[in-house]
């Protein structure tokens, strides 16, 4: 009877840490699914200035923007070359969409330092995530600021974050080049299309002052991103902005751009008049 | 203190005596162990069906039983409508066995009486037309879920009644089955048309939301958990007894909402509450932490009858489904089990309560299945803590040794066991 009563307890035992050990696993399993699940309130919205940019690129475009009824606090960093980080501006408390601003120390061109650049931009955000407590964001990225958001989205996006809408502006994915032949930089990108996140919604904008580019970036390299979003993404939006104020340089602070931002990615709720200058209209018989 | 210990088991056995020599417990103990083997049968089928065949089930959720299982629906559906008709027979045979005991006693029409007093329990209670099955299929059930059987009170009273009336007025019996038919009807059908619930269903629904509020706090916590398990010995379950994550649930996620922001659990805004306390640490084994006295019993009781009893309820009582051994041994209206009854899931959440506040570990936070084996839950509840783990090893633990001294004296005096032979 004891020994009976002995084994039934070794049983029991033994079923328990088989049950501990598989509802363990699951119970990661479910963590993990409800914080992808989760959606943080705060919300940010990360500026990337381009090449030779440094992080006061967007001064006045964060003054146009803030010329609306809603001021959002400007956070600037700079993520120097040894991986450490500075900061100026600051959020303002209650703020849940503030913009930040990620410079990057060196500031060069080339397919090599924008890889670098992205990795630099990582480091920002794990420290910012931590510090403001956010799951998800939107971006935008002007130039190779563009590339950099983009290479992140597919490399970098730590598990269980998401971008929620990405405009990149003149951002040449096939670099400077006028030709259809693909660089390293599209291939790379084109072959890691598949982790970008699926709700993502992205918007390319090229600004032409010709029939070809905006003074430096053809508009053929920037409409290449459609190879890398194109049924990767929840929406692709191409943008053809012209007239005034279109050269690659101006073009964030060109007012068809700010418009569209504060449409498009900061979701506000802009006039009628400039809404119907941005919305496509629609076709005379 | 040992005088003080000998006061209280001579209190004890006392009150234990004083109830076996009255006729109307001694029906209601026959009774509930007569019901035993339904009961015993209808946990087996309830334990598959809240195991594996609900979305919340344990294996459900752990093994993904519905993408591999074949035909999952189908058998599924059978199974719910197995428990849930089996464990609604429980009640109606109770109401018989205790009409027709009573009117036995009396030498009056014991068949009659058990009769009567079943249709009427069809009749009068309100789950019976509201209570709708998953599926849809059979509408018409007595409100179960697995873990406490409801309406056993009301079953004992209604048989009681019952027997009453008729030994009343033994020269109009026709008239007085009819006239009782009609008059439960009627109030039965009143009933439906303004309040869906049951008398009782209504008063508990009062009660939760009286006490609402008083999870944050732990000696309101603990009073609120002293009246329900006291209650429920009584054949009285409230809404805390079910611990199916209803309770403050409103906590209960904003807890996790922070959680899943910040990625620990160290600062969740409401540290103490029902769910992460009463729940979790006092629901080993269903209310009571019933495992631990199964535990005691199995250990260190002589009487066959009672490691019998002990032995088949172990399974679904892991599992947190208890019903087996509150009608078969019975826990229910035993004054010999009701202090361990009432202070052991007590002294779980004080001890659960003591290691939160020294923040030696951290609030169960994350949803677990129902059907969870009790041990496990505080583990898994906090994402795989180890001393959540070791707390609820401690509590079964200390509840075993609370029950112990219990379990030798209703062992020694077996009063319950033989007033359900006679």
């Amino acid at each position: 009877m004891n020994k009976k009563k002995f084994w039934l307890s070794a049983l029991i035992l033994l079923l328990t840490v088989i049950l501990g050990w598989s509802g363990y696993q699951w119970q990661k399993r479910s963590i993990d699914l409800q914080q992808m699940q989760f959606r943080s309130p705060m919300d940010p919205i990360f500026l990337i200035p381009g090449s030779s940019a440094n992080q006061n690129r967007f001064d006045s475009l964060v003054t146009l923007l803030n010329k609306s009824s809603l001021k959002r606090s400007l956070l600037k960093v700079t993520v120097q070359t040894d991986d450490s980080l500075k900061f100026s501006g600051h959020l303002k408390p209650g703020d849940k969409h503030p913009l930040i601003v990620v410079g990057f120390e060196n500031n060069q061109d080339g397919y090599a330092n924008i890889k670098r650049q992205a990795k630099w931009f990582s480091i920002a955000y794990a420290k910012l995530a931590k510090t403001y407590h956010f799951n998800h964001f939107s971006a935008l990225g002007h130039s190779n600021g563009g590339l950099v958001l983009t290479i992140f989205a597919e490399k970098y996006l730590p598990k269980n974050n998401t971008i929620d809408r990405l405009m990149a502006i003149a951002s040449p994915f096939n670099l400077e080049k006028e030709t259809t032949k693909r660089t390293a930089l599209l291939k790379d990108l084109i072959a890691h299309k598949s982790s970008l996140p699926k709700k993502m919604r992205v918007y390319s904008i090229a600004g032409t002052e010709n029939y070809e580019d905006d003074g430096i970036v053809p508009f053929i390299s920037v409409d290449s991103g459609k190879y890398i979003f194109q049924d990767q993404v929840a929406s692709y939006t191409e943008i053809i902005v012209t007239g005034a104020n279109t050269n690659h340089s101006d073009l964030p602070e060109n007012q068809q751009i700010v418009n569209i931002i504060r449409q498009y990615i900061l979701q506000e709720d802009i006039s009628k008049t400039i809404r119907q200058q941005n919305e496509p209209q629609a076709q005379a018989p | 203190m040992t005088q003080l210990k000998q006061h209280l088991e001579n209190n004890l056995v006392a009150v234990s005596r004083q109830l076996n020599n009255r006729k109307f417990y001694q029906i209601m103990l026959t009774s509930l162990t007569a019901v035993f083997p339904i009961a015993a049968v209808g946990a087996f089928a309830a334990l598959i069906d809240k195991t594996i065949f609900i979305p919340t089930g344990f294996f459900e959720q752990l093994y993904h039983v519905s993408k591999w299982l074949p035909f999952y629906m189908q058998v599924g559906n059978f199974w719910a409508s197995v428990s849930v008709l089996l464990n609604n027979l429980v009640v109606v045979w109770l109401t018989f066995l205790v009409a027709a005991n009573t009117a036995k006693s009396k030498r009056q029409n014991a068949w009659l009486a058990g009769i009567v007093s079943s249709t009427l329990l069809w009749l009068c209670n309100q789950s019976l037309f509201t209570e709708p099955l998953k599926n849809g299929m059979l509408q018409l059930t007595l409100s179960f879920n697995g873990l406490t059987i409801h309406g056993i009170f009301e079953a004992i009273v209604l048989g009681f009644c019952v027997s009453w009336f008729l030994g009343r007025y033994t020269r109009h019996q026709l008239l007085t089955i009819t006239l009782l038919i009609l008059v439960v009807a009627a109030i039965a059908a009143g009933l439906q048309t303004f309040s869906p619930n049951s008398l009782v269903g209504v008063l508990v629904a009062w009660f939760a939301q009286v006490t609402a509020n008083w999870g944050k706090n732990i000696v309101l916590l603990l009073v609120l958990g002293l009246i329900s398990n006291f209650l429920l010995i009584l054949g009285i379950p409230g809404s805390l007894n079910l611990a199916d994550g209803s309770n403050d649930a409103i906590f209960s996620l904003q807890n996790l909402n922070y959680a899943l922001q910040h990625h620990h659990l160290a600062n969740v805004p409401y540290p103490v509450n029902l769910h992460a306390l009463y729940d979790t640490y006092a629901f080993v084994g269903g209310s009571g932490m019933l495992l631990a006295l199964l535990i005691a019993i199995l250990w260190r009781t002589h009487d066959q009858h009672t490691q019998h009893t002990a032995a088949i309820s172990f399974l679904p009582t892991f599992f947190n489904l208890n019903s087996p051994i509150l009608i078969g041994m019975p826990v229910l209206f035993n004054p010999l089990l009701v202090i361990p009854f009432v202070v052991a899931p007590l002294v779980a959440c004080l001890v659960a309560w003591l290691f939160v506040s020294l923040h030696w570990m951290p609030t169960a936070v994350y949803p677990v299945p129902v059907t969870t084996p009790g041990i496990l839950k505080g583990f898994l509840a906090t994402g795989g803590n180890w001393v959540a783990l070791l707390v609820s090893v401690l509590n079964l633990g200390l509840a075993t040794l609370i029950y112990l001294p219990f379990v030798t004296l209703n062992d020694q005096y077996n009063l319950v066991s033989k007033a359900g032979e006679r």
